[in-house]
């Protein structure tokens, strides 16, 4: 082995392109990330003690996936407000996460940061994230109730469409059902922006109607 | 020294061919970088999606152009070439993915003639009177406009609003075809091959054909509200465009200027709609 000692640093370099190699998930990750992983695994620690011993390993895409753990830890699994992260750094960090992830599908999105930034409250809070997905998950369930409501239109108009010679009081019957469901969808528009006020003032003691209405003004494109 | 000399030649190798892999290494490593930078947020700055508009008028007196894509960079995947005549007859070019284009013909409410004058306005007040009561988004409308003080004290008001209704009625009108898949049948048809080559699937056309409309809607109305009130903030309009309006507006004809036949209202210019391809 002495007598070659090109076959000693063949080895050192096949040894260090292997570390490289495993390691470059480090080498990649900014000072933030690191910082991230720190926050999400120390709020995970109780449920997964493994997660210490990797904590030099995590990609991005780790983060990624332990910023679900994170928040899908409600105990009645509707409401944010059961879960133990609810409002802590791990919570904004995985909001973070999941945020920007949903940002590549919905560039819309980026409406969102643009106008909650432009509060001071929300600039101050350093839950910025929190709040944001908070819009989305309320944009979506907005998103959600105009294509029932269309939809029950659509086929109501396709039901009568098909039988022209319906009785015309069971039309308006019909009719009547019909718009009696939508109203009653309506009506979580309503209930939709109530929670949204209540989480804006738990994040940022509040905010004024009118960023309300410009945050409700975003549609999210994924018909 | 002699002795030395063979030696030093022989470590060269080795010194070489680490500094080789080191090189290739480092290079790896930032060409990955680089990648999963590009392959990142475009919009991560909270830059804004829309094209730059250019209304001019040309040729025909009144003609005005617009043109619009689906959005920035790798969504800018359609483009929307819109030409509104001051009869309220408007032609959209729409460029596909694969190149293809459709032309669509349709007539929107609210004709040049009359718009912002105070005959316009008082039968947008009139409309608006009588559908207050069953649409509850004008309400809020004219809630929000009157917060703007130009469109307060220019005493058109409510030919605002309803300018507002009908983008906001063409809005979801846009959402309702999409339901039931009718935007572009023709083109996807006819080209699906060339489609698919470009994009994903037929649903990412049909997206980004949804995504044109809807910006295109809202243009029309952002130049019409600017043209009655002069400026309009970008914040004003966001407010109006979180408005729910479920009903189809009633054109604005004036008594004595009854054209022969009469204007669509938005559902039935859809259905109207006329779509070929351009050779």
């Amino acid at each position: 082995m002495m007598t070659k000692p090109w076959l000693l640093i063949l080895l050192a370099c096949l040894f260090s392109t292997c570390w490289i190699l495993d390691r470059r998930h480090v080498f990649e990750r900014t000072p933030e990330e690191t910082r991230d992983s720190f926050i999400l695994v120390t709020a995970l620690i109780g449920r997964r003690p493994e997660l210490l011993k990797d904590i030099q390993r995590l990609s991005k895409s780790d983060l990624e996936s332990l910023s679900y753990s994170v928040t899908s830890s409600s105990t009645d699994g509707n409401s944010n407000r059961t879960n133990r992260f609810w409002m802590s750094d791990a919570w904004e960090v995985a909001s973070r996460y999941q945020f920007n992830r949903d940002l590549k599908h919905h560039p819309e999105y980026a409406q969102i940061l643009s106008i909650l930034t432009e509060e001071k409250a929300v600039r101050k809070s350093s839950k910025l994230y929190t709040g944001a997905m908070g819009v989305t998950r309320i944009l979506w369930g907005h998103r959600q109730v105009v294509e029932d409501i269309l939809k029950r239109e659509i086929e109501l108009e396709k039901s009568l469409s098909e039988d022209p010679r319906m009785d015309p009081v069971r039309v308006a019957m019909e009719r009547e059902w019909v718009g009696e469901q939508i109203e009653l969808r309506k009506g979580s528009f309503q209930s939709m922006a109530e929670s949204l006020r209540e989480l804006f003032v738990d994040l940022y003691g509040g905010l004024p109607e009118s960023t309300l209405q410009r945050l409700m003004s975003i549609e999210p494109h994924a018909w | 020294m002699k002795m030395k000399e063979p030696q030093a030649k022989k470590w060269m190798l080795p010194w070489v061919l680490l500094i080789l892999v080191s090189v290739g290494m480092v290079g790896w490593i930032w060409r990955e970088q680089r990648l999963a930078a590009k392959g990142g947020v475009p919009w991560g700055s909270g830059q804004g999606t829309t094209t730059p508009l250019s209304n001019h008028v040309y040729g025909i007196q009144g003609v005005i152009r617009r043109k619009l894509s689906s959005g920035d960079g790798k969504w800018a995947r359609m483009s929307l070439e819109s030409d509104e005549y001051p009869s309220g007859i408007v032609s959209n070019v729409y460029e596909f993915p694969s190149g293809s284009r459709t032309v669509q013909v349709l007539e929107l409410p609210g004709a040049e003639r009359w718009f912002g004058t105070q005959d316009y306005e008082e039968m947008a007040k009139q409309d608006f009177l009588t559908r207050v009561a069953e649409e509850k988004g004008l309400g809020e409308i004219k809630a929000i406009l009157e917060e703007f003080p130009p469109a307060r004290e220019s005493g058109l008001l409510y030919s605002g609003i309803h300018e507002v209704f009908v983008a906001r009625a063409e809005f979801r009108e846009v959402i309702r075809r999409s339901l039931l898949k009718v935007l572009n049948t023709h083109q996807v048809v006819a080209h699906k091959k060339a489609l698919f080559a470009t994009t994903d699937n037929s649903s990412s056309v049909l997206k980004d054909r949804v995504r044109v409309e809807q910006k295109y809607y809202q243009r029309r109305c952002q130049d019409r509200l600017k043209r009655l009130y002069g400026a309009f903030p970008e914040a004003v309009f966001q407010r109006l465009n979180s408005v729910h309006i479920w009903g189809v507006p009633k054109p604005l004809i004036l008594p004595s200027n009854q054209p022969s036949s009469p204007p669509l209202n938005p559902r039935q210019s859809g259905q109207r709609e006329a779509t070929k391809k351009i050779p």
